[in-house]
């Protein structure tokens, strides 16, 4: 685990280790094609109840700097939940039907804060 | 339907001289499948990737100077370097050092003064010219002046880089769009500064990828689990266009929404990103357009989605209510192509939680999409069994008639080259 959260997250901390370091869209979409659906439940079971709390939370940082290591964490927690919601909420499995594996999927945005190396 | 089909059988030109799309192909909208398989038939089409003007880039992406990127054109067997110089003006060249022709640059964006070959530190200032070459004396009979980089023709339309491989285009940019340009001029396409780029191989084939994009009757069925419910409505299920365009080899075409769309509360993720950002693929209600333009939208529904732009030969450019997003089909080979997608968002995230959402909703748009090129890749395999000698596209399939019947006509016309009988 190399990152702790902020306090009131800090149940969210046992997910760190498979999601807290994943930076990339890319990355993040290969980890949900490689996992179980369980576990992904478990995931998204923990962390969608805590959106609007987790972005109440995150929301009083400046959007244009760097948050602190937890909050930063934190936000990489939620990233995660995005790539997943749509194999809980509209497949019902890890992957996109059919679509075999890995699907590979460079993403990189304007600003270059992700998807960069 | 039957002034849609003549209007669909109009005089194009993209540079081989005035030409008439394949009327048998937009009356029937039967496409033989070989069109899909055939090495000798994608030989010819990767040969017009060398010749017509293609997108490849944003103005915005080199917003200052010395802001670069590359760019891949499998058909072309080219890589190109798009940069703005220091005095501001843009330039493309190959991506190939005069020395030992390598490719040159290795990343695929950067903001640099000058460029050095990773081989033997050959060094090009950003205007091509060479600058520097390490133990100089060692090439007593270079000469500097005709060993800059490769220059490649490119011009910049309202914020749109295209490029042109061959070295003598034989049309300017403006001639090539034609009566389509007056759309992309009004477009406000330099308005939206916030961009995720999406690229992945498909193994199919590009006009395959093209086809699914360029129509919405499969959306009730292919999408049935993600877009379909946001798109198909209980008065046009089938999504069919409610207005198109022909511009020579290109079109428009004004696509329809499903205004009773709801977003369920059984899917609160999806929820929260819908509410946080205006999206750009699937509108939200009661926003103003972004796109308010002469032209788009012409009957004035109230159902409008988003009006699809599509650039001869692969590229196609969805102006909606929130956004626009590009789409890039890359022929690699007869059976893949290389998949690439830009969604723009109006500016850059103000909040975490727009962050979020941003990333959140071009992910959700990316599994849409890959909902298309597992179905194409599906279809390439299926072709290649030889149980159907032809697809039948239907009147709502119309723009994926128009360019089969367009890319027809240029494979055949009369200067093209020979088929070679060991190329099969």
């Amino acid at each position: 685990m190399t990152a702790i959260l902020p306090a009131a997250f800090i149940d969210l901390a046992p997910f760190l280790g498979v999601w807290g370091d994943l930076e990339t869209a890319q990355e993040r979409y290969l980890v949900r094609q490689q996992s179980r659906m369980p576990d992904l439940q478990r995931f998204y079971d923990a962390l969608a109840p805590r959106l609007v709390a987790v972005f109440d939370h995150l929301d009083t940082f400046p959007a244009d700097a760097p948050l602190p290591p937890p909050e930063a964490a934190l936000f990489r927690l939620m990233l995660a939940l995005g790539e997943v919601s749509p194999a809980i909420e509209i497949y019902h499995q890890p992957e996109v039907p059919f679509v075999p594996k890995p699907h590979v999927v460079a993403t990189t945005w304007s600003d270059g804060t992700r998807g960069k190396r | 339907m039957e002034q849609d089909l003549r209007a669909a059988l109009g005089a194009f030109d993209v540079g081989f001289g005035p030409m008439l799309p394949d009327a048998d192909i937009v009356r029937t909208g039967k496409v033989p499948v070989d069109a899909y398989l055939s090495p000798a038939r994608f030989a010819r089409e990767a040969e017009i990737f060398r010749h017509v003007w293609l997108n490849v880039a944003l103005d915005a992406e080199l917003s200052g100077p010395g802001d670069w990127v590359v760019r891949e054109i499998e058909a072309a067997s080219a890589s190109v370097l798009i940069v703005r110089g220091q005095d501001g003006v843009v330039r493309a060249f190959h991506n190939v050092c005069s020395h030992r022709a390598l490719k040159l640059v290795w990343g695929e964006s950067g903001c640099d003064r000058q460029f050095v070959c990773p081989y033997h530190a050959w060094i090009y200032g950003a205007d091509g010219s060479l600058r520097g070459v390490p133990d100089r004396v060692s090439f007593p009979d270079l000469d500097p002046a005709t060993s800059g980089l490769t220059p490649i023709n490119v011009e910049v339309w309202n914020g749109l880089v295209f490029v042109n491989i061959d070295a003598n285009p034989r049309q300017s940019l403006r001639e090539f769009l034609g009566g389509i340009a007056p759309l992309l001029d009004a477009a406000p396409i330099g308005d939206f500064r916030y961009t995720a780029r999406l690229t992945g191989l498909v193994k199919s084939n590009w006009k395959a990828g093209l086809d699914a994009a360029s129509e919405g009757y499969h959306v009730q069925a292919l999408h049935r689990d993600s877009a379909r419910d946001m798109v198909c409505s209980k008065t046009n299920p089938f999504v069919k266009f409610m207005s198109i365009d022909f511009y020579g080899a290109h079109r428009r075409m004004s696509n329809p929404r499903n205004v009773d769309f709801q977003l369920p509360d059984s899917k609160p993720v999806t929820k929260f990103v819908f509410e946080s950002i205006p999206q750009p693929v699937v509108a939200g209600e009661g926003q103003a357009p972004s796109f308010d333009l002469p032209g788009l939208n012409p009957t004035h529904a109230e159902d409008w989605s988003n009006d699809l732009v599509s650039i001869f030969p692969n590229f196609q450019m969805s102006l909606a209510l929130n956004g626009f997003w590009t789409m890039h089909y890359w022929p690699v080979s007869v059976d893949s192509f290389r998949w690439e997608a830009h969604y723009h968002f109006r500016e850059a995230p103000k909040s975490w939680r727009e962050r979020f959402a941003m990333e959140a909703s071009v992910a959700m748009n990316r599994d849409i999409s890959s909902e298309d090129t597992a179905c194409t890749q599906q279809q390439q395999v299926a072709m290649a069994s030889g149980a159907r000698a032809f697809v039948q596209f239907g009147t709502s399939e119309l723009l994926c008639r128009h360019e089969a019947a367009v890319m027809e006509a240029i494979v055949n016309r009369s200067d093209a080259p020979a088929i070679s009988v060991a190329a099969e």
